[in-house]
């Protein structure tokens, strides 16, 4: 809104105009016109986003109650008839020294009523949230259409919060599974993801940093950190990047993730989405920043190490001295996923040598008959497979049967009797891509998916050596990942061994983890043990 | 600029290596190979390969009816390299030796031919394993060795193989050196190798073929023979059954190993548990020693009757007894070694050459010849009997 229009509204008519001539009409829009002690209010709302019976409840009701308080005239003649009635000739000076006290009591009124009627129904409103709108400052806009109700009384406005419940009520999250753990997750209002945080770290030092971005969805973007755990450079280095965006509107967090991603370009994610609280509260008890999005369950945080897509919260829920196990598994299925097709791709095709002669036989015994290459065969599955795995992500769950049905019979077995691919190439496949399904983070998976058919491309070229120049590529590739200023593969690069120890491969018991990661905080203690 | 250089250099690197793929499909896999000669000293290269077709092979059990497991081709040529190589006009596929676990060679070649010599190609051959046994057939063709069916395994060669490892480890006979190891014993300076030979029984023309199999004792047999000894590169002859199992016994090579002393009543059988051979060359009075000390830990297994185990005096007894039976298996395996096999395979000869190195650089042109057979042999023999038995008395 720009200063001329502003100084062309002069009246409450020239506002309800104003916003009918800006808003095209819409017709989801409603204006009202109720008289409040002789005085025209306008009562404006959007119908879609306000709540009709929060309006007629609260805010109507409320205005007709300040009508009621104040018919001082009525009640001015009801106390006369009562004298008259009462019939004391001879107070009749004391009346008329009533009289005129009421008179003036009235005429106080009708001077409040005046000037602060406005002030007067923002202190009698029965609703919580109630704000002065200034037009130069406030966009009426953001406030209509997050539900608010304008209650317009010569040129002065009231926003009063009417807001209609859009959200779904609080769900398990889906993406991620704890075996164990709160079940609650994250939803698409901000308040309520802001909340389930706050209902966990009740704590004055966890901070609320708002911002509205986007142009058109002016969306709520929040930053979330610890403040004396959190290092003060790191979270104003975000508070500028969030600052400097640009953009006419967020749909999702991936939205945020994307535009303040440090400039690399790499497969693997730099933040975390999280869909749950307790994750979220845990990343910023170590000193980290999650960014909570409106309209996006999945709340963002940063910085973040290639080993936390490895680790899972669900570890922290079980036993610690089994999820050692659980953890080598984690990383053997990291190394099968990435390099089992490239690896069987070399070894059958340049060095035959290094497989067992009796482990041989069967392969070579499997591939008989097989038409193609090998490299085209992983190829071919591996694509099948990935086909398999987008439809059935897209695919609602009823038809989800038929497909899995098909596709196994399809791939698992018609192929192999049709002489399409050997059985041991299923097998390669099959354990590769479950093993590639034990990460989280769908762009984890298709990160490794890609990874995974360079390294076949190369192991196909030149076997085992070209394994070896893709798996150096790949090393300079990860390495040189920053996630937000920090080094992605840390610890292992740069290493730190007392974290590889501690926290990597085995989980320190949480009664003896006392400090905190250096990389995040410089607030290294948690609590003192005796 | 500098992306494009690297890409190029990677792409020089990758595609250096494409010419050296090859398909699952397109080979064929050799477990083991014969070679013979033919009366004009040609070779006769025959090749067990595996059949790797897809109904029937090895993949289904191999008890399908349809094609053996094996398939076995053979040719003549001046070279063993020409040989196996000549085979593709027979087999649809290249022969691939890599994985071969067993090279038989017959006895003509072994006695005629340097050894060296015969196995130039597979020494040299980059392709090749040296991970194979070398074998030497006894009386028999090398050819129709490696086209016997066997029972209980299902590759032929991984049969035998089995059958030479498990004879060294249990009975302390035969030798499962690998070729990479015997070539190191060739090469090396005074000592002799030993070969494992086989021999072959029974229908020969009726163990080629899958029937034989389904009967409850296969038509042919092939058994592990004595150890066949070498001198200059050429086979000279086979040990005698003891030595075998002494000439393990000085190799320290013994897992297990069975001795018997005394017959029927009388006898005491122990099995050697643990053994170690220290063999230490000297010179006394300007004339060649070796004191031998073994050290032996037995087993009585079985035991004649009335003999009481509880007895200490009867335990000495028959700890003396084994000692002795050793020493004398030691002592005609020695005197075997300078007088009849006339071959050093025990590795005298290496003794003085690593221990006593001026010494025997003097003589060593005449060593084999006039001192080798004399060198005097100080054997000393120590047994122990932990456990004299869980039955002490019956």
């Amino acid at each position: 809104m720009n200063d001329k229009e502003i100084k062309n509204i002069k009246t409450s008519e020239d506002l309800v105009e104003f916003i009918k001539l800006k808003t095209s009409n819409s017709s989801d829009m409603y204006f009202r016109k109720v008289n409040v002690l002789e005085e025209d209010i306008y009562i404006i709302y959007n119908e879609c986003t306000a709540s009709t019976e929060l309006v007629s409840n609260f805010v109507i009701r409320s205005l007709e109650d300040i009508s009621k308080s104040n018919m001082t005239d009525e009640k001015l003649e009801n106390i006369k008839n009562n004298l008259e009635d009462e019939k004391i000739n001879k107070e009749n000076l004391r009346i008329k020294k009533k009289e005129k006290l009421y008179k003036d009591l009235n005429l106080k009124l009708n001077k409040i009523n005046e000037e602060e009627l406005i002030d007067k129904i923002e202190k009698t409103l029965s609703i919580c949230k109630v704000k002065k709108i200034d037009l130069k400052e406030d966009n009426i806009f953001y406030y209509l259409f997050s539900g608010f109700t304008l209650i317009v009384h010569n040129k002065k406005i009231l926003a009063v919060e009417t807001k209609e419940n859009l959200d779904r009520s609080i769900q398990e999250p889906i993406t991620e599974v704890a075996v164990k753990g709160p079940k609650d997750g994250f939803l698409e209002n901000f308040q309520k993801n802001v909340g389930l945080i706050r209902k966990r770290l009740k704590d004055e030092h966890l901070v609320l940093n708002e911002k509205k971005i986007g142009r058109r969805s002016k969306t709520k973007v929040g930053l979330l950190y610890v403040e004396d755990i959190a290092k003060k450079e790191f979270v104003r280095y975000i508070e500028d990047k969030l600052k400097n965006i640009d953009i006419d509107g967020i749909i999702d967090s991936n939205y945020i993730v994307e535009i303040i991603e440090d400039s690399n370009k790499s497969d693997f994610p730099v933040t975390i989405s999280t869909e749950r609280p307790d994750v979220a509260s845990f990343y910023l008890l170590q000193g980290r920043v999650v960014i909570i999005v409106e309209n996006s369950p999945f709340a963002i945080v940063v910085p973040v190490f290639m080993e936390d897509f490895i680790k899972n919260i669900d570890d922290y829920y079980q036993k610690g001295s089994n999820i050692v196990l659980t953890k080598i598994i984690r990383y053997l299925a990291l190394f099968i996923t990435l390099f089992t097709p490239a690896f069987y791709v070399a070894l059958t095709t340049f060095d035959q040598e290094s497989i067992p002669t009796q482990l041989l036989v069967s392969f070579v015994t499997q591939r008989e008959g097989v038409p193609f290459p090998a490299f085209f065969e992983a190829t071919l599955m591996i694509i099948s497979f990935e086909i398999l795995r987008e439809s059935d992500y897209r695919v609602p769950n009823v038809a989800g049967n038929t497909l899995s049905i098909v596709g196994a019979l399809i791939l698992g077995d018609a192929a192999v009797s049709a002489g399409i691919v050997s059985p041991i190439m299923i097998i390669v496949v099959a354990i590769t891509t479950i093993s590639g399904l034990m990460f989280t983070d769908i762009n984890v998976v298709n990160a490794l998916r890609k990874w995974r058919l360079i390294h076949l491309f190369f192991a196909s070229i030149a076997g085992i050596l070209g394994l070896g120049v893709s798996v150096l590529i790949f090393t300079v590739k990860m390495t040189s990942i920053t996630s937000f200023t920090k080094p992605y593969t840390y610890p292992f690069a740069p290493v730190d061994f007392t974290q590889i120890g501690e926290r990597i491969l085995a989980r320190k018991n949480i009664a003896d983890d006392t400090k905190r990661q250096k990389i995040l905080t410089n607030n290294l203690t948690k609590f003192n043990k005796e | 600029m500098k992306n494009k250089i690297i890409f190029l250099l990677i792409v020089v690197v990758l595609f250096n290596g494409l010419n050296n793929s090859r398909e699952l499909n397109d080979i064929a896999i050799v477990s083991s190979i014969a070679i013979d000669l033919d009366e004009e000293d040609n070779y006769i290269a025959s090749a067990q390969v595996l059949n790797t077709k897809k109904t029937g092979g090895l993949s289904s059990g191999g008890s399908s009816s349809d094609g053996a497991i094996i398939n076995v081709y053979s040719n003549k040529a001046e070279s063993i390299q020409e040989a196996i190589r000549n085979m593709v006009d027979e087999s649809p596929k290249k022969l691939y030796l890599a994985h071969m676990k067993l090279l038989i060679l017959s006895e003509k070649v072994a006695k005629n031919n340097d050894i060296l010599d015969t196995l130039d190609f597979f020494i040299r051959d980059n392709e090749g394993s040296n991970k194979f046994i070398l074998a030497i057939a006894k009386d028999c063709s090398p050819k129709d060795l490696i086209s016997q069916l066997t029972p209980i395994q299902t590759m032929p060669s991984q049969n035998i193989i089995s059958s030479i490892t498990i004879t060294n480890k249990y009975e302390g006979i035969s030798s499962d050196n690998r070729f990479s190891d015997n070539l190191k014993i060739m090469l090396e300076e005074g000592i002799e190798p030993v070969f494992v030979s086989l021999s072959l029984s029974g229908d020969i023309e009726e163990g080629k073929s899958e029937d034989s199999l389904k009967q409850t004792s296969p038509a042919s047999n092939i058994k592990i023979d004595d150890l066949a000894y070498f001198k200059s590169g050429k086979m000279i002859g086979y040990l005698n059954q003891n030595d075998n199992m002494v000439y393990n016994l000085m190799e320290n090579k013994i897992n297990n190993a069975i001795i018997r002393v005394g017959q029927n009543e009388e006898r005491i059988v122990a099995e050697i548990i643990k053994s170690s051979c220290k063999m230490t060359p000297k010179l006394e009075n300007s004339k060649l020693c070796v004191d031998i000390k073994v050290d032996l830990e037995c087993n009585i297994t079985e035991i004649g009757q009335s003999k009481n185990l509880n007895n200490k005096e009867n335990i000495n007894d028959a700890n003396e007894k084994i000692k002795d039976e050793v020493k004398k298996y030691i002592s005609k395996y020695i005197y075997d070694c300078q007088h009849v096999y006339k071959s050093d395979i025990i590795g005298f000869g290496n003794l003085f050459y690593k221990h006593l190195n001026k010494e025997y650089k003097k003589i060593k042109e005449e060593f084999e010849k006039k001192y080798f057979p004399n060198i005097q042999v100080n054997i000393d023999v120590n047994s122990k009997l932990p456990d004299e038995g869980g039955i002490k008395k019956i």
